[in-house]
């Protein structure tokens, strides 16, 4: 019988894989094993994702390499989840959406996977949001941060409006402003009123840390 | 006097001209200058050709790309297409309504003549009354998007990256299918009057694709289409506006006049870099940064960023000052003229 370990680790190794069946085998393995569902996901499945986020960042692992990872990592917290004896420890949580105007949301998905994997509680609201949604969806899960992302010039600039409309509600700077997407920089972040911008997934978590903790 | 097109050949022959050519890559902008709404600048030829044509004339740049978007190659299929009023055409498969929705339909993609698909002929039409009305004196580059990136917009780039480690024949043959068509709309192009074929080839980066996965679903299928420009004696010029791009891969596959780009190529991390080691392989069109530079920044901006791009790329010939990617379809028209400007104010280094 395997060890504890080593249950763990080939967890972890599948996802590294993108290897869904494997990642499922090993999944069942962890609940047969009496292996607390929180800590198969933590040191199994998110600690297999987030060396995925890392190899990619480093230009070792491609976009469909990340994205089957992300399938077998999705496929094992559908096993595990229901056996959580208590609430999994939630770092925050974020409201995360392609603003409205724009459909592109390949770079949002990998952002929203690596901060799942990494125990943030992330609010997807798709693609193409209307502005106001970003702001109801924030109130309604008291959500710490609110991320927005754009590919296209012709959109981006919604995002000050965003901005503006949590001001106007009050909401600001209690609920912090995140931003990404190819054509924004930290320049257009901070013209926007944004409290912070992230240039990729490992980065957004990074930020949304600090964004969190105040620093 | 040296003509807007004397001076881009004599950027792609590695000649040093009166001045560095400018081109900002106007095109769904011009539909600014001619006062008409972006859909119909994005479906009616004669009405684009009048944009164009006028754009140049105001702006004075020294070449067209006949980029309408990148919706116009999968709407061939039947993809679903939406066209707002002031943006850019969406390929609906980004909205939940992709063409290929089961691993079956990738073999169900047949041959499509490209003059009979209704936006191919749009643009076919388009490259035809500039290359009549204009050109013989400004440059005029034909746009065709790769077959993988066609492909994608057929189904979206995440699930065509995941079907092809998963489905890799079936993804093959509809690669396959569209790079036929592609071919014949390439040719269709080029028989138009196009001086130079603008190749996209956006998954050949390092945040998209390995370089092996590029070979093995673009690059063997898209090579053929550059051979039959080159076969024609027009230029093929690869456009990549992603990051760390493979300008190796690239060469490799398409021998390329000249390449498009919007950032520092993988492996090369500042402007001398590159002019050393690519600069007198391959023509080098860029790399004016759209979102900041070109549609936040102010002409004098783009002026102090395109001397810096002329000083350390521009001497000896082999560059053109361009967008990294279109010219943002809603920036200040102003920013597209100080790209011209600065080239006539800045010459060639001694």
């Amino acid at each position: 019988m395997a060890t504890k370990e080593e249950v763990l680790s080939g967890l972890a190794k599948a996802i590294i894989d993108g290897d869904t069946d494997t990642a499922k085998k090993w999944a069942h393995e962890c609940i047969k094993s009496n292996i607390d569902a929180s800590e198969a996901l933590t040191d199994g499945s998110q600690a297999g994702m987030i060396i995925v986020g890392d190899k990619y960042t480093a230009g070792e692992l491609f976009l469909p390499e990340i994205l089957l990872s992300a399938e077998a990592m999705y496929a094992t917290m559908d096993i595990l989840k229901p056996h959580l004896k208590k609430k999994a420890v939630v770092s925050g949580t974020i409201v995360i959406g392609v603003i409205e105007g724009d459909v592109h949301d390949i770079g949002k998905n990998i952002v929203k996977m690596m901060l799942e994997a990494s125990g943030v509680n992330v609010v997807d609201l798709g693609r193409d949001v209307p502005l106001a949604s970003f702001i109801e969806k924030a109130k309604e899960t008291s959500a710490n941060v609110v991320g927005m992302s754009s590919l296209m010039t012709t959109a981006m600039f919604r995002m000050r409006d965003v901005v503006e409309m949590m001001t106007e509600q009050g909401l600001r700077p209690k609920i912090k402003v995140l931003i990404g997407g190819a054509p924004t920089s930290p320049e257009f972040a901070e013209s926007v009123g944004a409290d912070g911008y992230a240039k990729d997934a490992s980065e957004a978590v990074k930020v949304f840390e600090r964004l969190v903790k105040g620093a | 006097m040296v003509t807007s097109l004397e001076r881009v050949v004599d950027a792609l022959s590695f000649r040093e001209s009166d001045r560095v050519p400018a081109g900002p890559l106007v095109c769904g902008a011009s539909r600014r200058v001619y006062g008409i709404t972006y859909d119909r600048w994005s479906r009616k030829a004669d009405l684009a050709a009048r944009s164009m044509l006028d754009a140049q004339k105001l702006i004075g740049f020294d070449g067209w790309l006949t980029l309408v978007d990148l919706c116009v190659e999968c709407s061939a299929w039947g993809q679903a297409v939406e066209y707002p009023i002031e943006s850019t055409a969406i390929s609906k498969a980004l909205k939940g309504e992709p063409l290929i929705k089961t691993v079956e339909d990738y073999e169900k993609l047949e041959y499509v003549d490209p003059r009979k698909a209704e936006r191919m002929s749009h643009v076919i039409k388009l490259d035809e009354i500039l290359a009549r009305e204009r050109g013989k004196e400004v440059g005029l580059m034909g746009f065709v998007y790769g077959p993988a990136g066609t492909l994608s917009m057929m189904t979206t780039l995440a699930r065509l990256s995941v079907d092809l480690k998963k489905y890799p024949s079936a993804v093959k043959k509809a690669l396959k299918v569209i790079n036929d068509t592609l071919f014949d709309y390439t040719i269709a192009q080029i028989e138009a009057g196009v001086h130079a074929i603008v190749l996209d080839v956006l998954f050949a980066s390092r945040f998209i694709w390995s370089r092996q996965v590029y070979d093995e679903f673009e690059g063997q299928f898209c090579s053929k289409i550059a051979d039959e420009i080159r076969k024609r004696n027009v230029a093929v010029i690869c456009h990549n506006c992603g990051y760390s791009t493979y300008f190796d891969t690239m060469i490799n596959w398409y021998k390329p006049a000249g390449i498009s780009f919007h950032y520092l190529p993988d492996g090369v991390s500042s402007l001398q870099e590159l002019k050393e080691k690519w600069g007198s392989k391959t023509c080098l069109f860029g790399m004016m940064e759209c979102p900041t530079t070109l549609y936040m920044g102010t002409p004098a901006d783009v002026k102090r960023e395109a001397k810096k791009q002329i000083d350390a790329l521009a001497k000896g010939g082999g560059f053109v000052l361009t967008s990294g990617c279109e010219f943002p379809p809603n920036g200040p028209l102003l920013n597209a003229r100080a790209m011209v400007e600065a080239c006539i104010e800045n010459p060639y280094k001694k």
